[in-house]
């Protein structure tokens, strides 16, 4: 995710990375590659203390967030955090606190806030085009996450496990679109494989207006498989579909001989490139981000509760998630 | 030469059983009967078919076997009505709104010694047949994870009336995925959570069907069987399952096989036609080799008892808000 954002920050012309903090080796050849002139450290402490910046973002494994992202906002720094904003809803709490209490500027990388299909949606909704929502699915579809430093997205006390991590996408979403989740139901299953963790998880939802929601998200497909998102809506005026398996603007029979791949996605600009050239608005102007650190609470809280329900083989009430 | 009558059509799916009937070669629709209060629509029937409108008892003294196309609720009755005739049954789906009822059907035809089948024609689709010959060389590893669709439009009459049909989506539109599940991986359903309600028609029977399941050994299962798909949508709707194995994952649309068709007038607006192989012509032939043989169809009475278990235990985890172990309803 560092080297998305990165290549984002290279097209907003407000913003520069002017240090990177990171434990892994890579981090000099990362600078040269990704931001170029950019001092590197190998702790953030002492980046926080001595880079001159305005504004952190946190891209590391989701049980340092909390930590990282307090830190940052202690030092009076604007705070970018990756999604999931915390492993914890007791690190969410606090960090929600502290951002509060320091009154920077905050925000959580739900990006799917900033995909112009799923933001299409939500403004079709809103419009009234589908009546009264009934019923809606999300599915989000992927090998096992292979990059990780120490294989830490296998590690279900880091990462979560796919509900967290992923499906966490679309439960923000769905949060977005709908409003807040009353309770949920999910079913799981994990493998290891190649020392990797492989989950398959479905989650039922129950929304405070009795909209019935499903979101499925997946770890377990072999790896020659692309990544594939869908979600639809259906209400008692119509529906809405969308499937990346359908989603085929530019197609390439040939060897891209490693450059680049022509299919590769048709965004003119792209969506993490919105979200964070918004987010460095907010940063400049003091506006409130799109995404507030309460959001990305309550999208911890939703996956917390489905990660809860597939352990108890019960329904969770979300709001007594952390309470 | 087999022949064969239908009792009741007041399901639309005796449109496609007559269909397939007048095109199989070594089978004869001999004629149709319904209820005395359906006499009108039955005769229309009858005359649209080509065949013979009958009172049920000449029908059934003519024929070899019946296909039940009735309401729901109707369906022991007329099961019973053949069995007493000695007359092998193809019964629509879902063989019965009650297990009580589903049992005493099986129970009336193993007494009279006459076979009972249940209409599930996805058994005969071809991308799931293509999925159980994957499932039967391993090509999926340990299957972990199903996911299926069977989503359509809401049909109205009789289907949204309690009476009638027993309930609405999850009576309607749990069994066909159900069925495939437990054809593919020869296990039953242990324990059911439901999230039903009434979000898009104004009618007395619910139209949201969220099912999750774990079969008997362990395997997750989730449904989505609403009747959500919007009256102007561009087909009736659709049925998928989505197959996660250690070893492979397999994604089955089984109505995926369509032409775009658009027209201006005439059914204005966008259609999909299907060519695929047509599953119920694969359900009629089936059956009428079954009568010919005299051995049970492809899809027992007996095997669909448990269909209508996990149906009820749906009903009561929707009804306590918790999972239902289908033990509990037997």
């Amino acid at each position: 995710m560092a080297t998305t954002h990165a290549g984002s920050y290279a097209e907003i012309a407000d913003a520069e990375i002017v240090a990177v903090a990171s434990t892994g080796d890579n981090r000099d050849e990362f600078a040269s590659e990704h931001a170029s002139g950019a001092e590197t450290y190998d702790d953030a402490e002492t980046m926080l203390a001595e880079a001159d910046i305005t504004m952190v973002d946190v891209c590391t494994p989701t049980p340092t967030h909390h930590g990282f992202a307090t830190a940052a906002a202690e030092r009076d720094l604007a705070v970018f955090c990756e999604k999931p904003m915390t492993r914890t809803m007791e690190q969410a709490d606090d960090l929600v606190e502290t951002i509060d209490e320091t009154g920077v500027p905050a925000s959580v990388g739900h990006v799917l806030r900033f995909f112009p299909a799923y933001v299409t949606a939500k403004e079709r909704i809103d419009a009234g085009e589908l009546g009264e929502l009934g019923t809606m699915r999300a599915e989000r579809l992927s090998s096992p996450p292979k990059y990780g430093a120490d294989n830490w997205f296998s590690d279900f006390e880091q990462s979560g496990g796919v509900v967290l991590d992923m499906a966490i996408h679309d439960l923000d979403y769905l949060r977005w679109v709908v409003g807040e989740v009353d309770r949920v139901f999910a079913r799981s299953e994990e493998w290891d494989a190649d020392g990797h963790r492989h989950q398959h998880a479905g989650v039922d939802l129950r929304f405070e207006d009795g909209t019935a929601g499903y979101v499925e998200a997946s770890w377990g497909y072999p790896d020659e498989m692309d990544f594939t998102t869908a979600f639809e809506f259906a209400g008692d005026d119509g529906s809405l579909e969308y499937d990346t398996r359908d989603e085929r603007p530019v197609d390439f029979t040939g060897d891209t001989g490693g450059e680049m791949d022509p299919a590769a996605g048709a965004f003119r600009v792209s969506p993490y490139t919105r979200e964070l050239r918004h987010f460095v608005e907010c940063v400049e102007t003091g506006a409130e981000p799109a995404v507030t650190v309460e959001d990305g609470r309550e999208a911890v809280r939703i996956a917390l509760a489905a990660n809860e329900s597939a352990e108890r083989g019960e329904p969770v009430q979300v709001a007594e998630v952390g309470r | 030469m087999t022949e064969l009558g239908i009792l009741s059509v007041e399901h639309l799916h005796a449109d496609a059983y007559a269909g397939a009937l007048a095109e199989i070669e070594d089978a004869d629709l001999v004629g149709i009967a319904g209820a005395d209060e359906h006499e009108e629509t039955t005769a229309e029937k009858a005359a649209e078919y080509g065949v013979d409108h009958l009172a049920p008892d000449d029908l059934l003294s003519r024929v070899d076997a019946v296909v039940v196309c009735s309401a729901n609720a109707a369906h022991r009755e007329w099961v019973e009505l053949a069995a007493e005739a000695g007359v092998d049954v193809l019964c629509e789906k879902p063989l019965a709104p009650t297990v009580e009822d589903a049992q005493a059907m099986v129970d009336a035809c193993d007494d009279a010694g006459v076979h009972l089948g249940v209409a599930l024609p996805l058994r005969f689709n071809q991308p799931l047949l293509n999925a159980h010959d994957a499932l039967e060389v391993g090509q999926l590893g340990d299957l972990k994870f199903l996911s299926g669709t069977n989503r359509g439009q809401m049909p109205g009459g009789w289907f949204a009336d309690p009476e009638r049909s027993g309930g609405g989506a999850v009576m309607d539109h749990s069994v066909h995925i159900l069925d495939v599940v437990r054809w593919l991986t020869g296990e039953n359903v242990a324990e059911v959570y439901a999230e039903t309600g009434t979000r898009f028609h104004d009618i007395p029977v619910e139209d949201v069907n969220l099912l999750s399941m774990e079969l008997t050994d362990g395997t997750q299962f989730t449904l989505d069987g609403s009747w959500s798909k919007p009256d102007e949508y561009d087909t009736w709707g659709g049925a998928t399952l989505k197959l996660v194995g250690d070893d492979g994952v397999l994604e089955v649309d089984c109505f995926d096989q369509t032409i775009k068709q658009t027209r201006d007038s005439g059914d204005p607006g966008v259609h999909q036609l299907f060519w695929g192989p047509d599953a119920d012509r694969g359900l009629v032939e089936d059956f009428v080799a079954a009568v010919r043989e005299d051995r049970p169809p492809e899809k027992t009475g007996a095997h669909a008892v448990h269909d209508i278990e996990v149906i009820q235990a749906a009903y009561e985890s929707a009804e306590r808000g918790e999972p239902v172990a289908v033990s509990e309803v037997v």
